[in-house]
């Protein structure tokens, strides 16, 4: 019988950190949890599992209620494409009578799966606002994520991590997360020149890139 | 002095390592893995550039892993050509890739042709002019092209070679004459040509496999010295006992006319299917020398699998690795049939049918433009095989169709503005575009799969608050919500996912219409129509590609036209790694045709998406025709959604911009 709720402790380099409670259900998307209860199946669910991942109570409570945020999303995304689809204009080839049920059924569950992919792949508001913190906070959640095993929060920190770099220059990189240039001038200069292709051949510069 | 500067970069770096350490974690610091997740999530080379140039620990990741990954994520189903000698350089791959994503979209491409020096011999056949088949390689090891074409009886060939930059390229004229081995036009004309990869001792050997009107399968050598001769000969012949013994003369009972030709690899070598007018023939291609090569699967169509004497079988092509053929018939209810192998052989059927799709576009009531069958690879790196399949139609539409089972990406396109012009050829790059032409003149007509792209050429070039220019024609598709606003949002936020108007209305397809190039104009008149009969290209990243068209050849490059940048930076008038910067020539070659530069007009004409009885009057769009040069730089002109050479009118577009 899978328990409501799980309590999971916080081992932070050896020393008890706090202890968090979530449901089943927002666990489980973690596959890290999902192991370690059914490790713990035949125990009783009232101690707290401890987690040795070496995370901060900080960031493991901001992933935990990450975690509780989106534990509903497959199936309310799904209902949401579901619903969507059950208009015919909306599929993609349109399906109409004298299709037979059964390949009815085939292409619509498969245009259903790439929605909802696509949909479970997208940030929310909510996220958008989740990683506006700190670069190195945003650092801190995508290594947890990754090592609890929570591909869909490694994907949106990865993507959030893009976001930050897309359409700044070296200079910005470097200052945004603080990278010490480690090139003497002369290999920087040479590296410019030879990935120059990859600049656009544009007739005029924005100011930030000057 | 040089010392000095060293040494105080030196303390500067000591001081910003030890500032670095007393933040917590940086970018530099996260393990592989997940840098290369960052990087996947990266739109375009730029911002790659950026991140490798931040630290030594970065451009090594960039150097070694990032540019497999971007080109994986942007660019998932173009096939490269295979090197021998190890991995590609990826980084290389990302230029050209980004650099043509760009050529195709502005559609910067120029043509010329290659028609023979002497008036084109009458046929003994109607037909006044040759009609070319075509295959096309490349070979990343030796940098050598190779295009081979049937001319009638004969077989030509070119080679040429990529030489160090700067250096004109090595060019090699071959012709195997078919009056020299006693081939008369018209009955031992070629009907398909392809050229076998592989082949031979040496790894990068290649010969010409062709087919005959006569019935006779040949492999050719494709070797300078000895260009044409028979390696091999294929015919059901060889596996009687007659052939076994000996008794039986070579030349008797070949198969009927060879009407197509293609050839897979796989595991256990290279397979060619070749489909005469009743019979699928499979043959391996011989590894051990032999000349005389027996078929390793019969599939007799008019014994086994059709129902009325008056069907035939055009076309068969491999849809995976020697387990599906796509066949292409003539005379039946259905055109489009596939076969597949099950352990008790190979069955015959049916290919799967959307009702909805039959009842607007019939494929009962059309034919099948047998020579256009092309099969799609959404993931390039997913050898496996596929199920789906674009084909072009009489009544003028292209379907792209999963045979097995009717699925999402099912659609079908049509030139908006002349859509009962049929394909006769097609050509499939991933599943970003295709090329098409047919009885139409020397035309080619460019489509968008109307896919998401994993790769917008728009998204490395700055933002702008306005809609893309100049206005695209779309006779049918409604612009996107956004669109009918000339301006928006001048600066992209990425962090909240909100582009700027002109990158988020640049991906859309509205702005992305599909283009028709016209090649008559300066083709010299002969006698009897021009028409498009196939089409070639060495492989999903050559920047250019081959067109047979009645009597001649057209080749076609990636090209855009000098602008101000270019005298800043050199290469960039044809693709860095698999361009020849000197593919233009004029004059008499050594392989008896003259190459001459061809004039075009190109006009964009919609979406390309088929519209059920399109009958309602369409105002032409116009004709784009380049002048010589680009005397005028019109302002953003790097934004503009067409190569310099197409900004016409210029009083026009700069009121439009004002």
């Amino acid at each position: 019988m899978a328990p409501t709720h799980i309590s999971v402790k916080n081992v932070d380099n050896g020393r008890d950190g706090e202890v968090f409670t979530i449901t089943y259900q927002a666990a489980m998307q973690s596959g890290i949890l999902k192991d370690l209860i059914s490790d713990f199946e035949h125990a009783s669910f009232d101690e707290a599992i401890p987690l040795m991942g070496n995370i901060s109570d900080h960031t493991l409570g901001r992933i935990i209620s990450w975690l509780t945020i989106h534990s509903r999303d497959v199936a309310r995304i799904t209902e949401q494409v579901k619903e969507f689809l059950e208009n015919p204009q909306n599929r993609q080839p349109p399906t109409g009578p004298g299709m037979d049920d059964d390949a009815v059924n085939k292409a619509l569950s498969s245009q259903e799966r790439t929605l909802v992919a696509e949909k479970l792949k997208t940030l929310t508001p909510w996220d958008v606002q989740f990683f506006e913190v700190p670069t190195d906070e945003v650092f801190d959640i995508l290594l947890a994520a990754n090592y609890l095993d929570i591909q869909r929060l490694v994907d949106f920190s990865s993507q959030t991590v893009a976001n930050m770099i897309k359409g700044k220059t070296t200079e910005q990189i470097r200052d945004l997360f603080g990278i010490v240039n480690d090139f003497t001038p002369e290999e920087e200069d040479e590296l410019r020149r030879t990935e120059g292709w990859a600049l656009p051949r544009c007739d005029w510069t924005p100011e930030q890139w000057q | 002095m040089d010392g000095l500067r060293t040494e105080r970069h030196r303390v500067q770096d000591i001081e910003l390592a030890m500032a670095a350490l007393t933040t917590n974690q940086g970018l530099a610091d996260l393990p592989n893995e997940i840098l290369l997740l960052v990087l996947a999530n990266l739109e375009s080379a730029r911002d790659m550039r950026s991140v490798a140039l931040a630290c030594r620990r970065l451009h090594q990741l960039v150097r070694d892993e990032g540019w497999r990954v971007f080109v994986k994520t942007g660019f998932s189903s173009m096939s490269v050509p295979e090197s021998r000698k190890g991995q590609h350089n990826w980084r290389q791959l990302a230029e050209s890739l980004t650099w043509q994503s760009r050529c195709w979209d502005r559609r910067a491409l120029q043509f010329q042709s290659f028609v023979p020096v002497s008036a084109p011999r009458q046929h003994a056949s109607r037909r006044a002019l040759f009609q070319p088949v075509l295959d096309a390689s490349f070979d990343p090891d030796t940098q050598e092209e190779l295009v081979v074409w049937g001319a009638g009886e004969t077989v030509v060939a070119r080679y040429r070679e990529r030489r160090a930059w700067g250096r004109p390229a090595k060019i090699a004229w071959l012709r195997s004459e078919g009056k020299d081995f006693g081939l008369v036009a018209g009955h031992d004309d070629v009907r398909a040509i392809a050229i076998a990869r592989h082949y031979g001792a040496h790894p990068g050997g290649r010969a010409i496999l062709t087919g005959r009107d006569n019935g006779e399968l040949a492999l050719l050598s494709a070797e300078p010295g000895r260009f044409g001769e028979r390696l091999a000969k294929f015919s059901p012949a060889f596996s009687s006992e007659e052939a076994i013994s000996g008794t039986r003369p070579e030349e008797s009972t070949d198969q009927d006319t060879v009407n197509s030709l293609d050839v897979t690899y796989s595991g256990s070598g290279s397979l060619v299917a070749a489909a005469t007018r009743s019979t699928v023939l499979v043959y391996k291609l011989p590894e051990d020398g032999s000349t005389q090569v027996a078929p390793s699967a019969t599939y007799d169509l008019a014994k086994e699998a059709f129902n009325s004497s008056s069907t035939q079988l055009c076309r068969a092509v491999w849809m995976g690795q020697g387990d599906v053929l796509a066949l292409a018939l003539k005379g039946d209810k259905e055109n489009l049939r596939y076969m597949t192998i099950t352990p008790s052989g190979w069955t015959y059927l049916s290919t799967a049918k959307n009702p909805e799709v039959e009842k607007q576009f019939s494929t009962r009531n059309s034919n099948i433009c047998p020579n256009s069958l092309q099969p799609v690879h959404p993931q390039a790196w997913n050898k496996g095989g596929t199920s789906l399949l674009l084909s072009a139609w009489r009544d003028g539409t292209c379907r792209l169709q999963d045979i097995r089972t009717s699925s999402p990406f099912d659609a079908v396109y049509q030139d908006n503005i002349d859509p009962w012009a049929d394909m006769e050829a097609l050509m499939v790059y991933g599943t970003e575009r295709f090329v098409g032409g047919g009885m139409n003149g020397a035309t080619v007509k460019v489509f968008d799969f109307r896919w998401t792209k994993g790769y917008y050429h728009s998204s490395g070039l700055p933002c702008l608050d306005r809609a893309p220019f100049s206005p695209p024609p779309q006779p049918f598709l409604q612009p996107p919500d956004i669109g009918s606003s000339t301006h928006g949002p001048g600066t992209c936020n990425y962090l909240r996912g909100e582009l700027c108007h002109w990158h988020t209305l640049s991906r859309h397809l509205y702005y992305r219409p599909n283009a028709t190039f016209f090649l008559s104009s300066s083709l010299a008149r002969r006698n009897g129509p021009t028409s498009v009969w196939s089409l070639a290209k060495a492989s999903d990243v050559a920047p250019n590609f081959f067109i047979g068209i009645s009597g001649g050849i057209l080749e076609a490059n990636l090209e855009p036209s000098r602008d101000k940048m270019a005298t800043m930076r050199s290469s960039t008038i044809s693709d860095p790694n698999f361009g020849f910067g000197d593919w233009r020539r004029t004059g008499a070659e050594q392989g008896g045709y003259v190459a001459k530069p061809l004039d075009m007009a190109v006009m964009e004409t919609g979406d390309g998406a088929a519209v059920w009885g399109n009958d309602r009057p369409i105002r032409l769009p116009r004709m784009l025709t380049p002048g010589f040069d680009v005397p005028d730089i019109i302002p953003l002109a790097s934004h503009h959604r067409l190569d310099p050479r197409l900004h016409l009118v210029r009083n026009v577009e700069r009121r439009l911009l004002a």
